[in-house]
């Protein structure tokens, strides 16, 4: 582990690539638009970093996003994340190549994938941070997280060990757009994976079947709690969030009651969120549901109790019954969009 | 193993965050209780040993004050066989990175004295620092393998598991051979309430407090010294500035209105 180090050996801003199921995820453009802003305030190359299977095609396209160099790993042992041979091959890349900033994706592989690696590197990582300076007079990061169940910020430095490592919260960054770029330099690294002693197999993926925007990603989320009244109501919830392109979330309360699935509660012990737009309906909004969708760019809330917690912070406050005020919602859309 | 049966650790904190708090408590009346989400490792550390007909071992570990005793004994009234408690004074300021040094350390020492550890269970992430760095830190310092956001989770064998691993778009299943670390989901089980024979149990239970002399923990990896992130003041989000209450006689004209400034808002 590396101890006592000269931060001053490490040079070069990392945005690490998500590939799921062969595609490159979405939140490296995010990463990116971060990446570019950190290389001009400090003259470090923006480099990515692509480890898959059958994806040296898909990283040397990233030339149009700016990033100066890619390194890829492309072995078919690597078509499928598993936490130690992949920690394995970015420890390697960070071990050979000595860059100062490592960015992650905060999805469930980037925090798994990052915490695990910097430990093995022996640095400090910001999870799930939400924005990032860097500070000229020590030359560091100064990176905000929330904590204690998103009630809370706190900055974050790493000020002794390098690089410096953080997984971003989705939606933090806008999505970087293609400039143009100069021509990539690909640097391919190859790892013979099967003299590792990897100990863990991917057996097999099963895709999800709603035809739902997942809400991790999802621009807008229309989310449904008790007060919706009966589970049949989230079909109303399922059209508007159609409608609007975006997924359906839930309170912990109908995810117990078994109206909807576990992965689409949203908040404390469920999931964080930040769509532009999250339309409660029927939530009270108490802190835990809060902890993760406070942070939401615009939230409406359709609740028939003026003094229900979530009304006093909604942007949009429609004081009401969601029976009645959904349909309506629903068809204005219609009405909006034809 | 202990014999031929399974030696499960399950890592636990205390903390006394707000969001402990059964909704509509008043804040700063948070009690320091387990972390919630370490409910679920514990709670599928025991169901593993139930299935053994009762025969596997679940050794419950915090790293905290003197008062984390009581977490570790609410534990042991939900089914955990024994605990040790990770305390010195020497610890205070230990981050992620000197946290799962100090656990790893833990379950060294469990294998050596009483049969080599099978499996460590975690929470998805503590309450208070969100971070769910700790599973993956421990399972680093071990060099075994790992899985976190599990939901479910198989002995597929000797010396294996299989794990349902939760994804953005959907689940993916991992195998893994043991010795491993697992870091679990609320979707994984529904945690039991103490029973009364448990909480004699726990009554009764004596708990070892391990210092860095008993961890055989090298000077320089925890507490302060061994951070490898500072950690600024806690500071209230920048409060939300809500309240626009949109107008309307009907539900009809309320959505009317609200489209209307959803359209202005780019947002339709
Ligand atoms: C440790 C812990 C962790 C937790 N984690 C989470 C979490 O991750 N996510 C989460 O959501 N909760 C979580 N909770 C639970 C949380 O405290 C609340 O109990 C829960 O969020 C309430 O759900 P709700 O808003 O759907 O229900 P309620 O609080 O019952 O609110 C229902 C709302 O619907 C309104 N309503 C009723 N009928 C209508 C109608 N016809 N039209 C319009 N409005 C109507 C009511 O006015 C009310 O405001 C957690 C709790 C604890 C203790
Ligand atoms: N001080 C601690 N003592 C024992 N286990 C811990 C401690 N801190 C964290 N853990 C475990 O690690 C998990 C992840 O913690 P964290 O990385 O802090 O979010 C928790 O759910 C616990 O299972």
């Amino acid at each position: 582990m590396a101890d006592n180090i000269n931060t001053g050996d490490y040079k070069g801003i990392w945005c690490v690539a998500e590939v799921r199921r062969g595609q490159i995820h979405s939140s490296l453009y995010e990463l990116i638009t971060l990446g570019r802003r950190l290389s001009q305030e400090t003259s470090e190359d923006l480099c990515c970093v692509v480890v898959g299977s059958g994806i040296t095609a898909a990283a040397k396209a990233l030339s149009v996003y700016g990033a100066k160099r890619v390194y890829v790993v492309d072995a078919a042992g690597l078509a499928n994340y598993t936490d130690d041979a992949y920690s394995r091959v970015l420890v390697e890349l960070v071990k050979k190549h000595k860059p100062s900033k490592v960015f992650m994706p905060g999805t469930t592989v980037g925090r798994s994938w990052a915490a695990r690696v910097t430990v093995t590197l022996g640095t400090g990582l910001g999870s799930d941070v939400s924005a990032v300076e860097f500070d000229k007079a020590s030359g560091g990061l100064k990176m905000t997280r929330s904590c204690h169940g998103g009630s809370m910020n706190v900055e974050v430095t790493c000020p002794g060990s390098r690089p410096e490592m953080a997984t971003l919260r989705l939606g933090s960054y806008e999505k970087a757009k293609p400039v143009n770029g100069s021509a990539i330099d690909c640097v391919e690294e190859k790892f013979d994976l099967a003299a590792w002693n990897l100990r863990s197999r991917f057996v097999k993926y099963d895709a999800e079947v709603s035809q739902m925007a997942d809400i991790g990603q999802a621009d807008v989320i229309v989310s449904g709690g008790f007060g919706i009244g009966k589970q049949e109501n989230f079909k109303l919830l399922e059209d508007l969030a159609k409608l609007l392109g975006g997924g359906v979330g839930a309170s912990r309360r109908v995810v117990d009651l078994g109206w909807i699935p576990y992965r689409q509660q949203v908040g404390l012990t469920g999931r964080t969120v930040k769509p532009k737009l999250y339309i409660a309906c029927g939530i009270s909004g108490q802190v835990q549901h809060l902890a993760g969708m406070s942070q939401s760019d615009v939230i409406v809330c359709i609740n028939k109790d003026p003094e229900a917690p979530l009304m006093k912070i909604a942007n949009l406050a429609v004081e009401g019954d969601l029976e009645e005020i959904v349909p309506a919602l629903i068809a204005e859309v219609k009405k909006a969009k034809s | 193993m202990i014999g031929d049966q399974m030696h499960i650790v399950v890592c636990v904190k205390q903390t006394s965050s707000a969001s402990n708090l059964a909704a509509g408590s008043a804040v700063g009346s948070a009690r320091a209780t387990m972390n919630p989400f370490d409910e679920y490792a514990l709670e599928e550390a025991v169901r593993i040993k139930e299935r053994s007909g009762g025969k596997a071992v679940v050794c419950v570990i915090t790293m905290g004050a003197a008062a984390a005793t009581e977490t570790l004994r609410d534990a042991i009234a939900r089914g955990a066989d024994n605990a040790a408690l990770l305390s010195s004074p020497s610890f205070d300021g230990s981050d992620a990175y000197a946290t799962s040094y100090l656990l790893s350390k833990a379950v060294e020492k469990l294998g050596k004295e009483r049969g080599p550890v099978d499996l460590v269970l975690f929470g998805k992430q503590t309450n208070d620092s969100d971070a769910g760095q700790v599973g993956p830190g421990v399972a680093a310092w071990l060099d075994w393998p790992n899985a976190t956001y599990v939901k479910k989770l198989e002995s597929t064998g000797a010396g294996r598991v299989t794990v349902a691993r939760a994804m953005e778009d959907g689940v993916d299943t991992i195998e893994l051979t043991l010795p491993a670390t697992v870091s679990v989901i609320k979707e994984i089980n529904e945690p039991r309430l103490a029973s009364l024979k448990g909480k004699m149990a726990s009554k009764k239970a004596e708990i070892p407090v391990w210092g860095p002399g008993e961890l055989a923990a090298e000077a320089g990896r925890y507490g302060k010294a061994g951070a490898k992130l500072s950690m600024g003041p806690l500071k209230e989000p920048p409060a939300r500035v809500g309240g626009f209450k949109v107008a309307g006689a009907t539900a009809q004209e309320k959505a009317v209105n609200l489209v209307a400034k959803l359209k202005e808002m780019k947002l339709v």
